[in-house]
C-alpha cells in the first residue's frame, strides 16, 4: 500500500532560451496519494508535470514504478492518464467515441475490447449517449469530462490533472470534484482552486520560482505564509 | 513554453545592433541587388563573403548559427552542381554562384538578427512598404508563437496517448484543428476589436 | 521549391519581380475596402500557413515532406487574398529562415503563390468540390516545379534533361501527399466547422 510510485531526484530543467524553469527538485510520491501542486503562474507547475511524463528533456532522475522515465517512456505512459489544462489541445477527433478510444487503438486492442472499455469509462463519467457527439461542439465542462475519459480509459495507475477546474462554472466544478474523489488512483493535481485542494487532496507541493517551497501534508495549508506563497488567496 | 527562436539574437548588444536599421536595410538591399544583377569576379565575392563573416562575428551571432543558415542552400547547390557537371561548366562557376547566395544569406541574416522584428517592420514602413502587407507580417509574427505552442501541446497530448510517430491521418486532423482554432481566434479578435471601437 | 538569391539571371529576376509586384499591387487594390472582420482572419490564416509550412508531414518509410497550403488558402479565401498571404509568408521565410531569396521572391511568388492561388482557385471553381481542390493542388504543384526548372534553365543553372525530370518526380510525391492532405482537411472542416468554407472569396 505504501509503495513509492514516483521518485524525483535533483530534477532541473532549463527552457530552450536559457531560463531556469526548475531547480533542485526532490520528492517522493507514494501509491494512493492525492497531492496538489501549487504555485503562482509561471512557478513551473506545468513544466514539472511535463517532465514527469518525459515530454521535456530534463536533468536529474525521475523514476516511476521504479523505472527511469526517459528509458521507459512507452510503458510508463500506458499507466499514466494526463488531462491538459486546455481540452482543445487533447481533443481532435470527430466523435467522442473516437477520442476516448484513441489511445486504446494505438495500443492495438481489438474493436470489441475497445467498445467495452469506452462504454465503461463513459458510464463512470456520466457521458453515456455522447458517443457520436462532436467533441469540438461540446460545452467547456463537457469537453473537460471527455478529456478525463480519454485519460481514464487506460485504467491508469497515476492520474495527472493540469488545472482541472479552471474556467469551470461552480456546478461543473462540483461535479468534477466528485468524480475525481471517486477515482482511486494516485493523483497529482496542479491547481489554484483552494476548495478543491482541501476537499480532494491529502498532501501538497508548493513551487516558487521553480524550486520547492513547501512539501507535505495538507494541513500545511493552515499556515498562512504557505497560503500566500501558494497564491491560492 | 518560451519561444523566441525566430529572431533570438535580435536582442543582443553589439556594434552592429547599434547601426541604424534604415542604414542596414539599405546596405542589405544594395548588396543583394548588386550581387544578383551583375556578374561579379569570384575573387571579389570571396572578399565580400569574408567581410560579412567578420560582420557576423562582430554582431555576436553564434558562428554555428550563421554557418548552418548558409547550408540551407546546399540542396540547390547540389542540384546545379550536377547540372554543371553534365554540361561540363567549370568548378569556378559553381563557386561563383554559391558565393553569391551565401553573401545574400549572410546579409539578410545580419539585418534580421540584429534588428528587433517590430523595428524592422517600422523600417519597412518608412520605406513605404504597403501597410496591409506589414499588418499581415505582424500577424504572422505575433501568432507564430501562439500557434507553435498549440502544436507543441497537441503533439505532447498525442505522445501521451501512445502515438509516438504521428500518422498522416492524425496529423491531418491536428492541422485541421489548428486551422479551426485559428479561425475561432480570428473571431475573438474581431469581437475584441469591436469592443474597442 | 524556394529559389535562393544568386541563382537566377537578371533577366529572369527582373521579369518575375515585375509580374509579381503587379499581382501584389492588384491584390492590394482589390482588398483595399474589405470588411474589417476579414483582416484578423487573413492575419491568423497567414500565420497558420507559415506554421504549416514548417511542419513535417510524414510519408511512408520515415521520410517527410513539407506542405504548402496555397491552394487550401485560395479555396477558402479566394485568389487575391491567398496571394497576399502567400507573398507575406514567403517574405517571412526569406527573412527569418533564409528559405528562398529576397530578390528571387518574385520568381518564388510566381511559382508558388500566383500559380497556386490563381490556377488552383480557377481550376477548383470548375466544380467546387474537395476532389477538385485535391486535383488543383496536385496540378499546381507540378506546374510550380516546371516553372522553377525553366527559370533555372534559362539562367543557365540547370540542364533541363536532368533537372526537369528530377524536379517533377520529387514534386510528384509532394503533390500527391498534399492533394490527399487537402482533401482530408477540407472534409474535416466540413464536418466540424462548415462556416469556414463559406467566406467570401476575393
Amino acid at each position: 500500500m505504501n509503495e513509492i510510485v514516483i521518485e524525483v531526484k535533483n530534477l532541473s530543467y532549463k527552457y530552450p532560451d536559457g531560463k531556469q524553469a526548475l531547480k533542485n527538485i526532490n520528492f517522493v510520491i507514494i501509491e494512493g496519494q492525492k497531492i496538489a501542486f501549487l504555485g503562482a503562474n509561471g512557478s513551473g507547475k506545468t513544466t514539472l508535470l511535463f517532465c514527469l511524463v518525459g515530454l521535456l528533456n530534463y536533468e536529474g532522475e525521475i523514476k516511476i514504478f521504479g523505472k527511469d522515465v526517459k528509458q521507459n517512456l512507452k510503458e510508463i505512459r500506458k499507466n499514466i492518464g494526463f488531462v491538459f489544462e486546455n481540452p482543445d489541445d487533447q481533443l481532435f477527433n470527430l466523435t467522442v467515441y473516437e477520442d476516448v478510444a484513441f489511445s486504446l487503438k494505438q495500443q492495438g486492442y481489438n474493436e470489441d475490447e475497445i467498445r467495452i472499455k469506452v462504454k465503461e469509462v463513459l458510464e463512470k463519467l456520466k457521458l453515456l449517449g455522447y458517443e457520436e457527439r462532436q467533441p469540438y461542439h461540446l460545452s467547456y465542462g463537457e469537453k473537460k469530462k471527455v478529456c478525463l475519459a480519454t485519460a481514464l480509459v487506460n485504467s491508469p495507475k497515476i492520474l495527472i490533472l493540469d488545472e482541472p477546474t479552471s474556467n469551470l462554472d461552480p456546478a461543473s466544478t462540483r461535479e468534477f470534484k466528485e468524480m475525481i474523489k471517486n477515482i482511486n488512483t494516485t493523483q497529482i493535481i496542479a491547481t489554484h482552486d483552494i476548495r478543491f485542494v482541501k476537499e480532494v487532496c491529502d498532501s501538497l507541493l508548493i513551487l516558487r520560482n521553480g524550486e520547492i517551497f513547501s512539501f507535505g501534508d495538507i494541513s500545511l495549508l493552515e499556515n498562512s505564509e504557505v497560503l500566500l506563497s501558494s497564491r491560492l488567496m | 513554453m518560451k519561444h523566441n527562436f525566430i529572431d533570438k539574437y535580435s536582442s543582443l548588444s553589439s556594434p552592429i545592433h547599434k547601426i541604424s536599421p534604415k542604414l542596414k536595410f539599405v546596405l542589405f538591399l544594395a548588396i543583394a541587388t548588386f550581387i544578383s544583377l551583375f556578374d561579379v569576379n569570384t575573387k571579389i565575392l570571396v572578399f565580400i563573403f569574408l567581410f560579412l563573416i567578420f560582420v557576423c562575428k562582430l554582431s555576436k551571432i553564434p558562428t554555428k548559427f550563421f554557418l548552418t543558415r548558409i547550408l540551407v542552400v546546399s540542396p540547390f547547390i547540389f542540384l546545379i552542381a550536377i547540372s554543371y557537371l553534365v554540361s561540363k561548366q567549370s568548378f569556378l562557376t559553381i563557386l561563383n554562384v554559391s558565393l553569391k547566395s551565401f553573401i545574400v544569406i549572410l546579409s539578410i541574416l545580419i539585418l534580421v538578427q540584429t534588428t528587433r522584428f517590430d523595428v524592422l517592420i517600422e523600417t519597412l514602413k518608412k520605406f513605404k512598404f504597403p501597410k496591409f502587407l506589414l499588418l499581415l507580417l505582424s500577424f504572422i509574427y505575433r501568432y507564430f508563437f501562439v500557434l507553435t505552442d498549440e502544436v507543441e501541446k497537441m503533439a505532447f497530448a498525442l505522445k501521451l496517448r501512445q502515438q509516438e510517430k504521428f500518422t498522416a491521418k492524425t496529423l491531418t486532423k491536428l492541422i485541421g484543428m489548428l486551422l479551426i482554432r485559428s479561425y475561432k481566434r480570428a473571431e475573438r479578435i474581431n469581437k475584441a476589436m469591436l469592443l474597442r471601437g | 521549391m524556394h529559389i535562393p538569391d544568386g541563382f537566377l539571371e537578371p533577366k529572369i529576376l527582373v521579369s518575375t519581380d515585375i509580374i509579381s509586384l503587379a499581382v501584389v499591387f492588384l491584390g492590394l487594390k482589390k482588398l483595399k475596402n474589405i470588411d474589417v472582420n476579414r483582416i484578423p482572419l487573413m492575419g491568423v490564416l497567414a500565420s497558420f500557413v507559415f506554421v504549416l509550412q514548417i511542419l513535417a508531414f510524414p510519408v511512408i518509410g520515415g521520410t517527410s515532406v513539407h506542405l504548402e497550403g496555397v491552394v487550401l488558402t485560395a479555396v477558402l479565401l479566394g485568389p487575391f487574398s491567398s496571394s497576399l498571404i502567400v507573398f507575406c509568408v514567403l517574405l517571412m521565410q526569406a527573412l527569418l529562415f533564409q528559405h528562398g531569396g529576397i530578390l528571387s521572391l518574385g520568381a518564388n511568388f510566381l511559382n508558388i503563390g500566383i500559380v497556386g492561388s490563381f490556377l488552383g482557385y480557377y481550376f477548383w471553381k470548375i466544380k467546387p468540390t474537395k476532389i477538385f481542390a485535391s486535383f488543383a493542388t496536385f496540378i499546381t504543384i507540378l506546374i510550380s516545379a516546371t516553372l522553377c526548372s525553366f527559370e533555372l534553365y534559362l539562367s543557365n543553372r540547370l540542364v533541363l534533361s536532368v533537372g526537369l525530370p528530377t524536379m517533377l518526380f520529387s514534386h510528384l510525391v509532394v503533390g500527391i501527399i498534399e492533394a490527399v492532405f487537402v482533401y482530408g482537411v477540407l472534409s474535416f472542416i466540413e464536418k466540424l466547422e462548415p462556416q469556414i468554407l463559406k467566406f467570401e472569396k476575393i
